[in-house]
Protein backbone atom coordinates (compact mmCIF):
# COMPACT_ATOMS: atom_id res chain seq x y z
CA UNK A 1 0.00 0.00 0.00
CA UNK A 2 1.31 3.13 -0.69
CA UNK A 3 1.36 5.80 2.11
CA UNK A 4 2.42 9.13 0.62
CA UNK A 5 3.21 9.95 -2.91
CA UNK A 6 4.88 13.44 -3.77
CA UNK A 7 3.76 14.26 -7.55
CA UNK A 8 5.62 17.08 -9.29
CA UNK A 9 6.69 19.05 -5.92
CA UNK A 10 8.72 22.59 -7.00
CA UNK A 11 9.53 25.07 -4.34
CA UNK A 12 10.67 28.43 -5.19
CA UNK A 13 11.85 30.87 -3.27
CA UNK A 14 12.19 34.28 -3.57
CA UNK A 15 15.73 36.02 -3.68
CA UNK A 16 16.36 39.65 -4.41
CA UNK A 17 16.23 39.56 -7.70
CA UNK A 18 14.59 36.68 -9.32
CA UNK A 19 12.95 33.59 -7.46
CA UNK A 20 15.24 30.32 -7.18
CA UNK A 21 13.93 27.58 -7.36
CA UNK A 22 15.14 24.95 -4.51
CA UNK A 23 12.97 22.07 -5.41
CA UNK A 24 12.21 21.17 -8.92
CA UNK A 25 9.85 17.86 -9.75
CA UNK A 26 10.36 16.04 -7.41
CA UNK A 27 8.45 12.65 -7.75
CA UNK A 28 8.82 10.22 -4.82
CA UNK A 29 6.64 7.48 -3.37
CA UNK A 30 6.60 5.68 -0.12
CA UNK A 31 5.03 2.63 0.73
CA UNK A 32 3.86 1.69 4.10
CA UNK A 33 6.12 -0.14 6.51
CA UNK A 34 9.40 1.22 4.28
CA UNK A 35 11.99 3.88 5.75
CA UNK A 36 13.24 6.32 3.72
CA UNK A 37 16.44 8.12 4.02
CA UNK A 38 16.80 11.06 2.34
CA UNK A 39 20.87 12.32 1.11
CA UNK A 40 22.06 15.52 -0.93
CA UNK A 41 24.00 18.04 -0.32
CA UNK A 42 23.74 20.99 1.95
CA UNK A 43 21.00 23.22 1.06
CA UNK A 44 19.55 21.04 -1.87
CA UNK A 45 16.14 21.63 0.19
CA UNK A 46 16.09 18.58 2.56
CA UNK A 47 14.47 20.21 5.10
CA UNK A 48 12.11 22.11 2.77
CA UNK A 49 10.90 19.21 1.74
CA UNK A 50 10.07 17.53 4.60
CA UNK A 51 8.11 20.60 5.59
CA UNK A 52 6.13 19.74 2.28
CA UNK A 53 5.42 16.41 3.52
CA UNK A 54 4.17 18.08 7.24
CA UNK A 55 2.23 20.37 5.03
CA UNK A 56 4.15 23.05 7.04
CA UNK A 57 5.28 24.94 4.04
CA UNK A 58 2.38 25.08 0.85
CA UNK A 59 4.88 24.02 -2.24
CA UNK A 60 4.79 26.21 -5.44
CA UNK A 61 3.55 23.37 -7.56
CA UNK A 62 2.94 20.00 -7.26
CA UNK A 63 0.79 17.89 -4.74
CA UNK A 64 1.52 16.05 -1.61
CA UNK A 65 -0.96 12.34 -1.79
CA UNK A 66 -0.91 10.63 1.93
CA UNK A 67 -2.94 7.43 2.00
CA UNK A 68 -4.57 8.48 -1.30
CA UNK A 69 -5.61 11.99 -0.20
CA UNK A 70 -4.68 15.51 -1.19
CA UNK A 71 -2.97 16.93 1.57
CA UNK A 72 -3.38 20.63 2.06
CA UNK A 73 -2.59 22.59 5.56
CA UNK A 74 -0.79 20.42 8.59
CA UNK A 75 -1.14 16.94 7.90
CA UNK A 76 -1.99 15.22 11.37
CA UNK A 77 -0.93 11.79 10.75
CA UNK A 78 2.76 13.12 10.48
CA UNK A 79 4.88 14.33 13.08
CA UNK A 80 8.92 15.37 13.08
CA UNK A 81 11.68 14.86 15.16
CA UNK A 82 14.36 17.94 14.81
CA UNK A 83 17.89 18.09 15.21
CA UNK A 84 17.38 20.82 17.77
CA UNK A 85 15.21 19.17 19.20
CA UNK A 86 12.89 22.21 19.42
CA UNK A 87 11.48 21.38 23.08
CA UNK A 88 10.03 24.07 25.29
CA UNK A 89 12.46 24.98 28.00
CA UNK A 90 10.17 25.85 30.81
CA UNK A 91 8.04 22.63 30.37
CA UNK A 92 9.18 19.29 32.14
CA UNK A 93 9.80 16.27 30.10
CA UNK A 94 5.77 14.99 30.28
CA UNK A 95 4.22 18.35 29.36
CA UNK A 96 6.18 18.70 26.33
CA UNK A 97 5.34 15.38 25.59
CA UNK A 98 1.61 15.90 26.03
CA UNK A 99 1.68 19.22 24.79
CA UNK A 100 0.22 18.07 21.27
CA UNK A 101 -2.13 16.04 23.19
CA UNK A 102 -4.00 19.09 24.90
CA UNK A 103 -4.25 20.67 21.33
CA UNK A 104 -6.41 17.87 20.51
CA UNK A 105 -8.66 17.87 23.71
CA UNK A 106 -7.78 15.12 25.64
CA UNK A 107 -8.22 15.17 29.16
CA UNK A 108 -5.33 15.19 31.56
CA UNK A 109 -5.77 11.74 32.68
CA UNK A 110 -5.64 9.96 29.07
CA UNK A 111 -3.03 12.20 28.40
CA UNK A 112 -0.65 11.40 31.36
CA UNK A 113 -1.90 7.85 30.55
CA UNK A 114 0.21 8.14 26.64
CA UNK A 115 2.91 9.93 28.22
CA UNK A 116 3.69 7.63 30.38
CA UNK A 117 3.72 4.75 27.77
CA UNK A 118 5.97 6.76 25.46
CA UNK A 119 8.16 7.65 27.92
CA UNK A 120 8.81 4.16 29.01
CA UNK A 121 8.98 3.02 25.02
CA UNK A 122 11.65 5.75 24.58
CA UNK A 123 13.90 4.70 28.00
CA UNK A 124 13.15 7.68 29.89
CA UNK A 125 11.38 6.58 33.10
CA UNK A 126 12.87 8.75 36.16
CA UNK A 127 12.86 11.72 34.28
CA UNK A 128 8.99 12.32 33.78
CA UNK A 129 9.91 15.82 35.42
CA UNK A 130 12.95 16.96 34.55
CA UNK A 131 13.55 19.98 32.30
CA UNK A 132 15.18 19.73 28.55
CA UNK A 133 18.24 22.20 30.36
CA UNK A 134 18.89 18.85 33.61
CA UNK A 135 18.91 16.82 30.30
CA UNK A 136 21.81 15.89 27.99
CA UNK A 137 21.87 16.05 23.93
CA UNK A 138 20.74 12.03 23.89
CA UNK A 139 17.79 12.53 26.52
CA UNK A 140 16.85 15.79 24.72
CA UNK A 141 16.22 13.89 21.45
CA UNK A 142 14.41 10.93 23.23
CA UNK A 143 11.68 13.48 24.30
CA UNK A 144 11.74 14.53 20.64
CA UNK A 145 11.11 11.11 20.04
CA UNK A 146 8.00 10.68 22.25
CA UNK A 147 6.91 13.95 21.55
CA UNK A 148 6.17 13.04 18.01
CA UNK A 149 5.09 9.15 18.51
CA UNK A 150 2.66 10.18 21.11
CA UNK A 151 0.91 11.94 18.37
CA UNK A 152 0.70 8.26 17.21
CA UNK A 153 1.83 9.44 13.27
CA UNK A 154 1.89 6.76 10.65
CA UNK A 155 4.54 8.46 8.88
CA UNK A 156 7.40 9.55 10.92
CA UNK A 157 10.16 12.21 9.39
CA UNK A 158 13.60 13.21 10.78
CA UNK A 159 15.61 15.84 9.89
CA UNK A 160 19.03 14.75 11.02
CA UNK A 161 17.73 13.77 13.95
CA UNK A 162 21.14 12.01 15.26
CA UNK A 163 23.51 14.93 14.35
CA UNK A 164 23.82 17.06 17.25
CA UNK A 165 24.63 13.44 19.54
CA UNK A 166 27.78 11.54 20.55
CA UNK A 167 28.90 8.66 18.09
CA UNK A 168 27.86 6.41 21.27
CA UNK A 169 24.38 7.95 22.01
CA UNK A 170 23.49 8.40 18.21
CA UNK A 171 23.94 4.72 17.74
CA UNK A 172 21.68 4.03 20.63
CA UNK A 173 19.25 5.87 19.22
CA UNK A 174 19.65 4.57 15.96
CA UNK A 175 19.21 0.67 17.58
CA UNK A 176 16.04 2.14 19.19
CA UNK A 177 13.88 3.91 16.34
CA UNK A 178 14.80 0.14 14.05
CA UNK A 179 13.09 -1.55 17.39
CA UNK A 180 10.35 1.40 18.09
CA UNK A 181 9.50 0.78 13.98
CA UNK A 182 10.09 -2.74 13.58
CA UNK A 183 8.08 -3.66 16.64
CA UNK A 184 4.42 -3.38 15.29
CA UNK A 185 3.28 -2.12 17.87
CA UNK A 186 2.54 1.34 17.36
CA UNK A 187 0.42 2.90 14.88
CA UNK A 188 3.56 4.31 12.90
CA UNK A 189 4.25 2.65 9.39
CA UNK A 190 6.98 4.60 7.44
CA UNK A 191 9.55 7.04 8.16
CA UNK A 192 11.63 9.37 6.36
CA UNK A 193 14.83 10.59 7.35
CA UNK A 194 16.97 13.36 6.28
CA UNK A 195 20.70 12.34 6.43
CA UNK A 196 24.31 13.60 5.79
CA UNK A 197 25.72 10.13 7.08
CA UNK A 198 25.56 8.41 4.48
CA UNK A 199 26.66 5.20 6.72
CA UNK A 200 23.65 6.24 8.84
CA UNK A 201 21.05 5.74 5.92
CA UNK A 202 22.20 2.60 4.57
CA UNK A 203 22.46 1.43 7.90
CA UNK A 204 18.63 1.84 8.60
CA UNK A 205 16.77 2.73 5.69
CA UNK A 206 15.20 0.43 2.86
CA UNK A 207 15.86 3.09 0.69
CA UNK A 208 18.10 5.69 -0.13
CA UNK A 209 16.74 8.78 -2.35
CA UNK A 210 19.84 11.39 -3.45
CA UNK A 211 18.93 14.72 -4.19
CA UNK A 212 20.91 17.30 -6.16
CA UNK A 213 21.48 20.68 -5.89
CA UNK A 214 20.39 23.97 -7.57
CA UNK A 215 17.67 22.83 -8.33
CA UNK A 216 17.17 20.22 -5.57
CA UNK A 217 15.88 17.15 -8.12
CA UNK A 218 16.03 13.19 -7.54
CA UNK A 219 19.11 11.43 -8.77
CA UNK A 220 19.16 8.04 -7.35
CA UNK A 221 16.86 6.27 -5.36
CA UNK A 222 18.90 3.05 -4.59
CA UNK A 223 17.22 0.02 -2.39
CA UNK A 224 19.03 -1.79 0.04
CA UNK A 225 17.78 -5.10 0.26
CA UNK A 226 20.22 -6.27 3.49
CA UNK A 227 18.90 -7.98 6.25
CA UNK A 228 18.91 -6.24 9.94
CA UNK A 229 21.37 -5.88 12.21
CA UNK A 230 23.65 -4.60 9.22
CA UNK A 231 27.04 -5.53 9.21
CA UNK A 232 28.66 -1.98 8.31
CA UNK A 233 32.19 -3.76 7.54
CA UNK A 234 30.45 -6.20 4.74
CA UNK A 235 31.37 -6.01 0.97
CA UNK A 236 27.67 -5.31 0.40
CA UNK A 237 27.56 -2.17 2.69
CA UNK A 238 31.09 -1.09 1.19
CA UNK A 239 29.77 -1.75 -2.52
CA UNK A 240 26.69 0.35 -1.65
CA UNK A 241 28.24 3.40 0.28
CA UNK A 242 30.62 3.93 -2.57
CA UNK A 243 28.10 3.89 -5.01
CA UNK A 244 26.02 6.48 -2.74
CA UNK A 245 28.50 8.67 -1.98
CA UNK A 246 29.84 9.28 -6.14
CA UNK A 247 26.22 10.16 -6.57
CA UNK A 248 26.29 12.31 -3.55
CA UNK A 249 29.67 14.05 -4.85
CA UNK A 250 28.41 14.60 -8.29
CA UNK A 251 24.89 16.04 -7.02
CA UNK A 252 27.20 18.90 -5.99
CA UNK A 253 28.56 19.34 -9.29
CA UNK B 1 23.81 38.78 52.71
CA UNK B 2 27.49 38.84 52.77
CA UNK B 3 27.61 40.52 49.54
CA UNK B 4 24.52 43.13 50.27
CA UNK B 5 26.98 44.10 53.30
CA UNK B 6 29.93 44.78 50.45
CA UNK B 7 27.67 46.89 48.34
CA UNK B 8 26.39 48.87 50.91
CA UNK B 9 29.97 49.54 52.38
CA UNK B 10 30.77 52.38 49.77
CA UNK B 11 27.23 53.96 49.86
CA UNK B 12 27.91 54.68 53.33
CA UNK B 13 31.72 55.25 52.65
CA UNK B 14 30.30 57.91 50.14
CA UNK B 15 27.57 59.75 52.57
CA UNK B 16 30.51 60.02 55.21
CA UNK B 17 32.47 62.14 53.03
CA UNK B 18 29.45 63.68 52.18
CA UNK B 19 29.02 64.66 55.77
CA UNK B 20 32.83 65.60 56.35
CA UNK B 21 33.18 67.76 52.87
CA UNK B 22 29.82 69.76 53.33
CA UNK B 23 31.27 70.54 57.40
CA UNK B 24 34.32 71.86 56.33
CA UNK B 25 34.22 75.52 57.95
CA UNK B 26 34.72 77.09 54.32
CA UNK B 27 31.43 75.33 53.20
CA UNK B 28 28.30 77.11 52.81
CA UNK B 29 24.82 74.53 54.30
CA UNK B 30 22.77 76.83 52.34
CA UNK B 31 24.72 75.48 49.05
CA UNK B 32 26.12 72.54 50.25
CA UNK B 33 23.97 70.49 53.15
CA UNK B 34 25.23 68.12 54.93
CA UNK B 35 23.91 64.14 54.09
CA UNK B 36 22.39 64.79 57.90
CA UNK B 37 20.50 67.92 57.29
CA UNK B 38 19.26 66.58 53.82
CA UNK B 39 17.92 63.71 55.58
CA UNK B 40 16.41 65.57 58.61
CA UNK B 41 15.14 67.62 55.38
CA UNK B 42 13.51 64.33 53.46
CA UNK B 43 11.62 63.46 56.74
CA UNK B 44 10.52 66.53 57.41
CA UNK B 45 9.13 66.69 53.53
CA UNK B 46 7.58 63.29 53.86
CA UNK B 47 6.02 64.25 57.40
CA UNK B 48 4.29 67.61 55.80
CA UNK B 49 3.33 64.83 53.00
CA UNK B 50 3.90 67.28 50.29
CA UNK B 51 7.53 64.76 49.06
CA UNK B 52 4.61 61.42 49.61
CA UNK B 53 1.87 62.86 47.48
CA UNK B 54 4.41 64.22 44.59
CA UNK B 55 6.32 61.06 44.74
CA UNK B 56 2.71 59.42 43.88
CA UNK B 57 1.85 61.79 41.04
CA UNK B 58 5.47 61.43 39.66
CA UNK B 59 5.08 57.03 40.02
CA UNK B 60 1.28 57.32 38.80
CA UNK B 61 2.77 59.07 35.48
CA UNK B 62 5.41 56.71 35.12
CA UNK B 63 3.24 53.65 35.51
CA UNK B 64 0.98 54.77 32.94
CA UNK B 65 3.03 55.49 30.28
CA UNK B 66 5.48 52.93 31.17
CA UNK B 67 2.96 50.35 31.20
CA UNK B 68 1.10 51.74 28.17
CA UNK B 69 4.58 51.67 26.08
CA UNK B 70 5.38 48.41 27.43
CA UNK B 71 1.83 47.25 26.20
CA UNK B 72 2.32 48.65 22.75
CA UNK B 73 5.74 47.85 22.39
CA UNK B 74 5.23 44.16 22.72
CA UNK B 75 2.31 44.00 20.77
CA UNK B 76 3.49 45.67 17.78
CA UNK B 77 6.74 44.11 18.12
CA UNK B 78 5.19 40.36 18.23
CA UNK B 79 3.61 41.26 15.37
CA UNK B 80 6.50 43.04 13.48
CA UNK B 81 8.23 40.00 14.43
CA UNK B 82 5.61 37.59 13.21
CA UNK B 83 4.71 39.47 10.04
CA UNK B 84 7.63 40.47 7.46
CA UNK B 85 5.41 42.56 5.73
CA UNK B 86 4.38 44.60 9.07
CA UNK B 87 8.10 44.75 9.81
CA UNK B 88 8.99 45.98 6.33
CA UNK B 89 6.61 49.06 7.08
CA UNK B 90 7.34 50.09 10.67
CA UNK B 91 10.68 49.56 11.44
CA UNK B 92 12.00 52.34 8.96
CA UNK B 93 9.30 54.64 11.04
CA UNK B 94 10.90 53.34 13.92
CA UNK B 95 14.06 53.75 12.88
CA UNK B 96 13.65 57.29 11.59
CA UNK B 97 11.74 57.85 15.46
CA UNK B 98 13.94 55.99 17.87
CA UNK B 99 17.22 58.61 17.89
CA UNK B 100 15.04 61.76 19.31
CA UNK B 101 15.52 61.72 22.47
CA UNK B 102 12.28 61.36 24.60
CA UNK B 103 12.53 64.76 26.05
CA UNK B 104 12.92 66.22 22.68
CA UNK B 105 9.21 65.53 22.33
CA UNK B 106 8.32 67.38 25.60
CA UNK B 107 8.07 71.10 24.10
CA UNK B 108 6.02 69.48 21.19
CA UNK B 109 3.65 68.09 23.65
CA UNK B 110 3.62 71.45 25.78
CA UNK B 111 2.16 73.03 22.72
CA UNK B 112 -0.13 70.36 22.27
CA UNK B 113 -1.41 69.96 25.73
CA UNK B 114 -0.67 72.40 27.91
CA UNK B 115 0.14 71.92 31.38
CA UNK B 116 -1.38 68.25 31.54
CA UNK B 117 -0.47 64.88 32.62
CA UNK B 118 -0.83 64.01 29.05
CA UNK B 119 2.82 66.05 28.36
CA UNK B 120 5.07 63.42 30.85
CA UNK B 121 2.37 60.67 30.20
CA UNK B 122 3.23 60.69 26.44
CA UNK B 123 7.07 61.49 26.95
CA UNK B 124 7.33 58.42 28.97
CA UNK B 125 5.24 56.05 26.74
CA UNK B 126 7.92 56.91 23.63
CA UNK B 127 10.93 56.19 25.53
CA UNK B 128 9.18 53.10 26.94
CA UNK B 129 8.05 51.73 23.58
CA UNK B 130 11.03 51.64 21.67
CA UNK B 131 13.43 49.64 23.30
CA UNK B 132 10.67 47.10 23.90
CA UNK B 133 9.38 47.26 20.54
CA UNK B 134 12.58 46.74 19.46
CA UNK B 135 13.80 43.79 21.62
CA UNK B 136 10.44 42.42 21.02
CA UNK B 137 11.05 42.01 17.16
CA UNK B 138 14.47 40.67 18.15
CA UNK B 139 12.64 38.14 20.48
CA UNK B 140 10.81 36.72 18.17
CA UNK B 141 13.01 36.61 15.27
CA UNK B 142 15.85 34.21 17.65
CA UNK B 143 12.81 31.95 18.41
CA UNK B 144 14.21 28.69 16.81
CA UNK B 145 11.84 27.91 13.87
CA UNK B 146 12.02 24.63 14.68
CA UNK B 147 10.20 25.05 18.03
CA UNK B 148 7.43 26.88 16.04
CA UNK B 149 7.35 24.06 13.28
CA UNK B 150 7.02 20.98 16.22
CA UNK B 151 3.95 23.11 18.00
CA UNK B 152 2.61 23.53 14.57
CA UNK B 153 2.34 19.85 13.54
CA UNK B 154 1.11 19.31 17.00
CA UNK B 155 -1.98 20.98 16.60
CA UNK B 156 -1.12 24.68 17.72
CA UNK B 157 -3.53 27.40 16.25
CA UNK B 158 -2.28 30.90 15.89
CA UNK B 159 -3.02 31.93 18.97
CA UNK B 160 -1.68 29.47 21.26
CA UNK B 161 0.97 29.20 19.08
CA UNK B 162 1.52 33.37 19.89
CA UNK B 163 1.04 33.16 23.61
CA UNK B 164 2.15 29.79 24.46
CA UNK B 165 5.95 29.67 21.89
CA UNK B 166 6.50 32.67 20.83
CA UNK B 167 6.04 35.35 23.57
CA UNK B 168 7.40 33.19 26.02
CA UNK B 169 10.50 32.51 24.16
CA UNK B 170 10.31 36.09 23.12
CA UNK B 171 10.65 37.09 26.89
CA UNK B 172 14.65 37.32 27.59
CA UNK B 173 14.87 40.14 25.10
CA UNK B 174 11.61 41.20 26.00
CA UNK B 175 13.38 41.93 29.61
CA UNK B 176 16.36 43.51 27.68
CA UNK B 177 14.28 46.09 26.69
CA UNK B 178 12.22 46.83 30.12
CA UNK B 179 15.47 47.15 31.91
CA UNK B 180 16.55 49.63 29.64
CA UNK B 181 13.59 51.77 29.78
CA UNK B 182 12.73 51.19 33.65
CA UNK B 183 15.21 53.81 34.60
CA UNK B 184 14.58 55.99 31.46
CA UNK B 185 10.86 56.38 31.97
CA UNK B 186 11.51 57.70 35.58
CA UNK B 187 14.36 60.15 34.59
CA UNK B 188 11.96 61.34 31.35
CA UNK B 189 9.22 62.19 33.79
CA UNK B 190 11.17 64.00 36.03
CA UNK B 191 12.22 66.02 32.95
CA UNK B 192 8.79 66.68 32.08
CA UNK B 193 7.62 67.59 34.81
CA UNK B 194 10.14 70.12 35.69
CA UNK B 195 9.40 71.65 32.28
CA UNK B 196 5.70 71.28 31.90
CA UNK B 197 3.63 70.88 34.92
CA UNK B 198 3.41 72.23 38.42
CA UNK B 199 3.25 68.95 40.23
CA UNK B 200 5.23 65.76 41.14
CA UNK B 201 9.07 65.12 42.09
CA UNK B 202 10.28 67.25 38.60
CA UNK B 203 8.25 70.02 39.78
CA UNK B 204 9.85 69.65 43.62
CA UNK B 205 13.29 70.33 42.20
CA UNK B 206 11.91 73.67 40.25
CA UNK B 207 10.31 74.70 43.39
CA UNK B 208 13.94 74.25 45.18
CA UNK B 209 15.69 75.59 42.92
CA UNK B 210 13.67 78.78 42.99
CA UNK B 211 13.73 79.17 46.63
CA UNK B 212 17.24 78.45 46.51
CA UNK B 213 16.47 75.41 48.82
CA UNK B 214 19.05 73.23 48.10
CA UNK B 215 18.62 70.74 50.90
CA UNK B 216 15.08 70.42 49.60
CA UNK B 217 16.71 69.74 45.99
CA UNK B 218 19.10 67.30 47.55
CA UNK B 219 16.11 65.37 49.36
CA UNK B 220 13.97 64.90 45.75
CA UNK B 221 17.31 63.93 44.29
CA UNK B 222 17.66 61.23 47.17
CA UNK B 223 14.13 60.40 46.70
CA UNK B 224 14.38 59.77 43.16
CA UNK B 225 17.90 57.94 43.18
CA UNK B 226 16.08 55.29 45.96
CA UNK B 227 12.73 54.75 43.69
CA UNK B 228 14.96 53.94 40.87
CA UNK B 229 16.73 51.25 42.95
CA UNK B 230 13.63 49.90 43.57
CA UNK B 231 12.11 50.34 40.50
CA UNK B 232 15.05 47.80 38.91
CA UNK B 233 15.24 45.41 41.92
CA UNK B 234 11.05 45.16 40.65
CA UNK B 235 12.15 44.45 37.41
CA UNK B 236 14.87 42.38 37.83
CA UNK B 237 12.70 40.28 40.37
CA UNK B 238 10.02 39.75 37.72
CA UNK B 239 12.74 38.65 35.43
CA UNK B 240 13.86 35.98 37.58
CA UNK B 241 9.71 34.98 38.50
CA UNK B 242 9.05 34.79 34.41
CA UNK B 243 12.34 33.32 33.37
CA UNK B 244 12.65 30.75 36.01
CA UNK B 245 13.41 28.06 33.00
CA UNK B 246 16.35 30.06 31.94
CA UNK B 247 18.52 30.03 34.95
CA UNK B 248 18.11 27.80 38.10
CA UNK B 249 18.30 24.03 37.70
CA UNK B 250 15.17 22.91 39.42
CA UNK B 251 11.86 24.04 39.79
N1 LIG C 1 11.61 30.43 3.99
C1 LIG C 1 12.62 30.52 3.09
N2 LIG C 1 12.79 31.64 2.36
C2 LIG C 1 13.79 31.74 1.47
N3 LIG C 1 14.69 30.77 1.23
C3 LIG C 1 14.58 29.63 1.93
C4 LIG C 1 13.55 29.44 2.91
N4 LIG C 1 13.70 28.21 3.45
C5 LIG C 1 14.77 27.66 2.84
N5 LIG C 1 15.30 28.50 1.92
C6 LIG C 1 16.44 28.22 1.05
O1 LIG C 1 16.20 27.00 0.40
C7 LIG C 1 17.38 26.25 0.28
C8 LIG C 1 17.16 24.88 0.84
O2 LIG C 1 17.02 24.94 2.25
P1 LIG C 1 16.87 23.64 3.14
O3 LIG C 1 16.99 24.06 4.55
O4 LIG C 1 15.65 22.93 2.73
O5 LIG C 1 18.14 22.80 2.71
P2 LIG C 1 18.73 21.45 3.33
O6 LIG C 1 18.92 20.52 2.22
O7 LIG C 1 17.90 21.01 4.46
O8 LIG C 1 20.12 21.96 3.85
P3 LIG C 1 21.00 21.38 5.07
O9 LIG C 1 21.55 20.09 4.62
O10 LIG C 1 22.07 22.42 5.23
O11 LIG C 1 20.09 21.28 6.24
C9 LIG C 1 18.46 27.03 0.97
O12 LIG C 1 19.22 27.69 -0.02
C10 LIG C 1 17.72 28.01 1.83
O13 LIG C 1 18.47 29.20 1.92
MG1 LIG D 1 18.22 20.86 6.55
Amino acid sequence: MELLKLKGIKQLFPLKHKDVIVLDDINISVEEGEFVALVGPSGCGKSTLLRIIAGLVKPSAGEVIFKGKKITGINQDVSIVFQTFGLLPWLDVTENITLGLEARGMSLKERLRKAFKYIDLVGLEGFEEAYPRELSGGMKQRVGIARALVMEPELLLMDEPFSALDAFTAQNLREEILRLWGSGNLSLKSIIMVTHNIEEAIYLADRVVVLSTHPGKVIGDIRIDMKRPRDKDSVEFTKLYDKIYSMVVTAKL
Amino acid sequence: MERKIKTLIPVFLFFAVWETVARLPSVPHYLFPPFSKVIIKLLEEIAKGDLVKNTFITLYRVGIGFFAGTITGIVLGLASGISEKLNETISPIVALLYPIPSIGWIPVLMVWFGISDAVPIIAIFICSFFPIYMNAVRGVKSVDSNVINAARTMGANKLTLIKNVILPLSMPNIFTGLKIESGMSLRTGVVAEMLAIPSGLGYMLMKGESLIDVKLMFAVLLSIALISVIIDFGVKFLEKKVLIWQNSASK
